[in-house]
């Protein structure tokens, strides 16, 4: 799947989520499957609520963390590819 | 302890869940008797808080018998139906009544415990229904509870991690087993407890009961006892697939189910005592978990 930068994730409806220990723990909704993000996947999955771009969100992920633009745009964009193709995040142009 | 000598009528098995009783009205006096002696410690003489009236249904040849624990179930109005038709029936809570018809395969072997996952909704039914906020805080899981020195221990984990193993060792050891598949934590006023529930698995010796809950261990086969730390995150991750679905009779499965189950898994990391155990085959655990004791009384 494409994932472009200037695309805005956001999170699927059909989830159950919650922070705990800085570490963000994701349940579908069919309670089958439990997925876990760690420091870097939940400060992108918190961003991920349809207004802001991933391109936005790689700007605010290397404030955040000690990390080059380059690096946190492929993070970005592989974590995005991952979550779209489990159905737990989606992607809207 | 609930009296096994319960004052009922020759057509029902009257069974305590948890704070409730329910009674399963059987034509055949066989199969009353059959349920008795399933759900013996667990009888009661309480009036019913629902009677459901259970009908079997012969059938012809083999049917298929889902192996998953997850329920599939329709519903419309008061009408539900589990497992595409294996079980389906009528509920009416204000008169206190449930009708069902059952293949009768469900009745028998271990295909009980896919009547039973209908029992378990029956218990959440009548929690949400008498008590919607005792419900957020009161849970089945999935587990083996030990009652050791007036209070519980909770080995928690999948199938064939070792819950009935746990329970038989424990049993060598004289301890109270509560229950080796499935037992209910309660919170009340912050203190968590355990407690015993009819559902049993293959240890069947065990007793009706309720002690504070002093920790959850999440278990699994080792090669050397070992008790590890683990993180708030694997905690809840791993636990809340042994808590059961908190859906009841007539409702589906929820994302505000869902929600609150997590809730629930997440409140208890934070306030029971939790670890991974690998554990040998034999009686030793208990020293590792005697050890562990030690250090924190020492540390508290």
């Amino acid at each position: 799947m494409m994932v472009s930068l200037e695309s805005y994730p956001v999170r699927s409806d059909e989830l159950v989520w919650r922070v705990i220990e800085d570490e963000i723990v994701i349940l579908t909704s069919d309670g089958r499957e439990i997925h876990t993000l760690n420091k870097v996947g939940g400060a992108i999955w918190e961003l991920a609520d349809g207004t802001i771009s991933f391109n936005d969100i790689v700007t605010r992920i290397c404030d955040r963390f000690d990390v080059s633009l380059e690096t946190a745009r492929e993070d970005v964009i592989e974590f995005a590819k991952e979550l779209s193709e489990k159905n737990i995040l989606q992607i809207k142009d | 302890m609930s009296p096994d000598n319960a004052k009922t009528s020759d057509d029902e098995c009257k069974i305590r869940i948890g704070g409730f009783c329910c009674s399963l009205r059987f034509k055949d006096p066989d199969f009353t008797a059959s349920a008795r002696n399933h759900y013996r410690g667990f009888l009661s003489e309480d009036d019913p808080d629902l009677t459901i009236d259970v009908n079997l249904v012969p059938h012809e040849g083999s049917i298929h018998i889902p192996n998953s624990i997850l329920i599939s179930k329709t519903v419309d109005g008061d009408n539900f139906n589990y497992h595409s038709g294996l079980l389906t029936g009528t509920l009416s809570l204000d008169e206190k009544q449930c009708t069902i018809d059952v293949k009768n395969a469900l009745l028998h072997g271990r295909c009980v415990r896919i009547f039973e996952q209908f029992l378990f909704q029956v218990y959440y039914t009548l929690l949400k229904e008498k008590d919607p906020k005792k419900a957020r805080n009161n849970y089945m899981i999935h587990g083996c509870a030990v009652s050791k020195d007036g209070y519980g221990y909770l080995f928690s984990g999948p199938s064939e991690s070792g819950k009935s193993t746990i329970a038989r060792l424990s049993s060598d050891l004289n301890l109270d087993i509560l229950n080796d598949e499935l037992v209910i934590i309660d919170r009340n006023d912050g203190d968590y407890s355990i407690e015993s529930s009819p559902f049993r698995g293959d240890f069947t010796d065990n007793c009706n009961g309720l002690v504070p809950l002093r920790a959850i261990f999440l278990i699994r086969h080792g090669k050397k006892n070992t008790i590890r730390k683990i993180s708030a995150t694997e905690f809840v991750t791993r636990f809340v697939r042994e808590v059961i679905y908190s859906d009841t009779v007539l409702s589906v499965n929820s994302k505000g189910t869902l929600s609150e189950m997590m809730d629930f898994s997440a409140d208890l990391a934070e306030n029971v005592k939790y670890y991974e155990l690998q554990f040998l085959p034999d009686t030793s655990f208990w020293e590792s978990i005697e050890d562990l004791n030690m250090v924190q009384e020492v540390c508290e």
